[in-house]
């Protein structure tokens, strides 16, 4: 199995106006770079250097933007499936709302598959009550699963 | 051979139903507490902090969750003991955690005064470390992540049975979907955009 991620590093020259800072060098930087994705940088400059983050499932990318040099050293990390996965998982998540357009298609997603799982229990819960054969050990099912839910929950919560 | 296949239809169905149902509460706070981590603005508000100090007395021994215990008993608390990063120097700190509340416990050595920060959220901040709360993550920068408290265990046992329970329902879902021949086309049109999704998300990036 590839080890992830997979780490590859290249210096690129970059053309930047004097005095560019914030969001507006971020946003050069990008284009001149052609990158797009979820950006993490406020391209607030610090001894000369920014640092933007741009991500996407499967791939990070790390740019050091030296604004003197008029230069960024380009990371690349690519992940394998699982940190993919991972990644997909953890996002959008509560600590950045999405800012790029695929993030943002995730995150509905994400939200239409809880409405689509909580429809089809729904539906499922009507199915089994119009199952009369099924009732009995159904209630106990559910009964049992009740119970254990509640006492998990009283046991974190409660105690 | 009709009769193994019409015997194993029959148990699907029946594990069908009686899995979903025995799994549907904890299936329904996933759900809605993964729905609520996407959209922390619905139940917005900060967590409400009250800080006290008390005279605690230190176990000695090496062992941190031991001393972390003893601490917990003195200060009558409750949950996961878990250790972030190296201890500085003069001091033992710790957190203790529960899915509702959490309790930053620092402790100086020389006067074995403990500050005790009680972080208490609410409903939208509950549901979401009750999606999380596994005992063991990389976010809080532990040396040796281990599950001390036994409802920790537990949930964290029932998040994993879940997660096969979820994927046995589907399974068991695709077999109906597919004894069923004159309903091939809508299993087979959903199943694949489905999967045709979840594709462009995993490596149309990459």
């Amino acid at each position: 199995m590839t080890p992830s991620p997979v780490i590859q590093n290249t210096t690129v020259d970059l053309a930047l106006e004097d005095g560019l800072e914030g969001l507006a060098l971020v946003e050069s930087v990008l284009e001149q770079l052609d990158l797009t994705g979820e950006v993490v940088g406020r391209g607030q400059v610090s001894n000369g250097r920014t640092m933007i983050r741009v991500a996407r499932p499967g791939n990070a990318k790390i740019i050091n933007v030296d604004v003197e040099k008029q230069e960024a050293v380009i990371s690349d990390r690519a992940f394998g499936l699982m940190d993919t996965l991972w990644y997909l998982h953890l996002n959008p998540g509560p600590h950045k709302s999405p800012s790029w357009i695929f993030s943002k298609m995730w995150g509905w997603v994400a939200d239409s598959t809880v409405y689509i799982t909580l429809l089809l229990t729904l539906t499922g819960i009507y199915l089994w009550t119009v199952l009369k054969s099924e009732r009995k050990a159904g209630l106990i099912a559910l009964g049992t699963g009740a119970f254990c839910f509640v006492a998990i929950l009283y046991s974190l919560l409660a105690l | 051979m009709s009769s193994n296949s019409s015997v194993f239809e029959k148990w699907n169905k029946k594990i069908h139903i009686y899995l979903g149902l025995y799994l549907i509460l904890f299936l329904w706070i996933f759900s809605i507490s993964g729905l609520f981590l996407n959209h922390p603005k619905w139940f917005g508000g900060q967590p409400q902090r009250t800080t006290v100090e008390k005279t605690v007395e230190m176990l000695e021994s090496d062992d941190s969750l031991e001393k972390a215990h003893h601490l917990m008993g003195q200060l009558d608390l409750v949950g996961e003991a878990i250790f972030r990063g190296d201890q500085k120097p003069g001091q033992f700190a710790f957190l203790a955690m529960r899915p509702d509340e959490r309790t930053f416990v620092v402790v100086n050595l020389e006067t074995n005064l403990a500050k005790v920060t009680l972080v208490e959220g609410n409903v939208g901040q509950t549901l979401g470390n009750l999606h999380t709360f596994s005992g063991v993550r990389p976010i809080w920068g532990e040396r040796e992540s281990v599950r001390d408290w036994l409802p920790t265990r537990i949930w964290s046992f029932s998040i994993d049975a879940l997660a096969v329970g979820v994927i046995l329902l589907v399974a068991s879902s695709l077999y109906m979907g597919f004894r069923q021949r004159d309903k091939w086309k809508p299993v087979l049109v959903s199943l694949g955009l489905g999967i045709a999704v979840c594709a462009f998300f995993i490596w149309g990036f990459a």
